[in-house]
């Protein structure tokens, strides 16, 4: 049972080996993303390698852990990652450049989407607001007009809804 | 040759066989060039190799409690590994980050260059799946 121990600790940190190297190199955040999960689940094959070598139960219960919310990690990573999930205006571009949509990559649905998020998740947008100055610019003389709409309204709203109405006027003008 | 000594090799051949599959994988990781076959390489160990380990420690340890163990951490593995494999394959398809040249069939091709479906649809639409398939054609 030794050498089949050894045999296997041998392959399973040479695989742990190469997919930490994808982890370090892969050009983009999605590859290190699954480098990650391959790298946790030769982690679970080789703690139950342990069990098994020394008939020892103890580490089972990591197992269990380590299956369950294993992919909540890459999960959560793609999710962010979406560049279909994130607003248009993308608060932090500089940290995933490779995930900026390329010019007729990807399946887009900008409008829909950034009306959604100015009428549910206010928050999304604030950043991407400050981080746009030429698009805030342009803002500036719509945000006029649609006060000027509706002046009375004004002074009832909060500070926040007045955002979120700016980035939903912005975005139909931009969509129109 | 006992029972004991012939439960011991099979043992030893499941955790070789996953071991040789975690190796496949990272072979895989570093060889493969871009990332939906990384993502085919990653299977790998994720499934098989994994069942094929945790069959050979439940043949070793051989104890209920430790094989109903074993089994939920199976299970778990199986259903959680399609879901992380579904989200990083949808977006790195959207962000474009991987190679055209590659494929034999892109069933979403026809559907990158449409324009976008009306607003009112996408909101009832995600209002049955919030953040889910919004954008994926049918």
């Amino acid at each position: 049972m030794i050498v089949v121990a050894v045999i296997a600790a041998v392959f399973l940190a040479a695989a742990a080996g190469m997919a930490l190297a994808r982890v370090i190199r892969g050009p983009s955040t999605l590859d290190r993303v699954v480098a990650t999960d391959v790298l946790l689940a030769i982690t679970v094959c080789a703690i139950a390698t342990e069990a098994a070598y020394s008939r020892d139960a103890t580490g089972l219960s990591i197992l269990l852990g380590l299956s369950l919310l294993g992919a909540v990690g890459s999960v959560a990573v793609a999710r962010f990652a979406d560049p279909a999930a994130r607003p248009a205006s993308d608060p932090f571009p500089e940290l995933s450049p490779e995930l900026a949509p390329a010019p007729g990559a990807g399946i887009r649905l900008d409008r829909g989407r950034r009306a959604g998020t100015a009428e549910t998740g206010h928050d999304e947008d604030h950043p991407g607001r400050s981080e746009e100055p030429p698009g805030h610019g342009e803002n500036s003389p719509g945000l006029g007009e649609e006060s000027a709409g509706n002046g009375e309204e004004r002074p009832g709203r909060g500070g926040e809804s007045a955002g979120s109405d700016d980035d939903l006027g912005a975005a139909v003008r931009r969509g129109s | 040759m006992n029972v004991t000594a012939v439960l011991d090799a099979v043992a030893g051949a499941c955790l070789l066989g996953g071991a040789l599959l975690s190796l496949a994988a990272g072979v895989g990781l570093l060889r493969f060039p871009d990332l939906l076959s990384r993502m085919h390489a990653a299977t790998k160990p994720q499934v098989l190799g994994l069942l094929l380990i945790l069959a050979g420690t439940a043949i070793r340890l051989a104890t209920v409690v430790d094989i109903t163990t074993l089994v939920l951490v199976g299970v778990f593995q199986l259903v959680t590994a399609p879901v992380a494999a579904h989200m990083v394959g949808r977006t790195g398809y959207r962000a474009g980050l991987f190679r055209r040249d590659l494929l034999l069939v892109d069933e979403l091709a026809d559907a990158r260059g449409r324009p976008a479906a009306p607003a009112q649809e996408v909101r009832a639409r995600g209002a049955s799946a919030p953040g889910g398939s919004r954008t994926d054609p049918e």
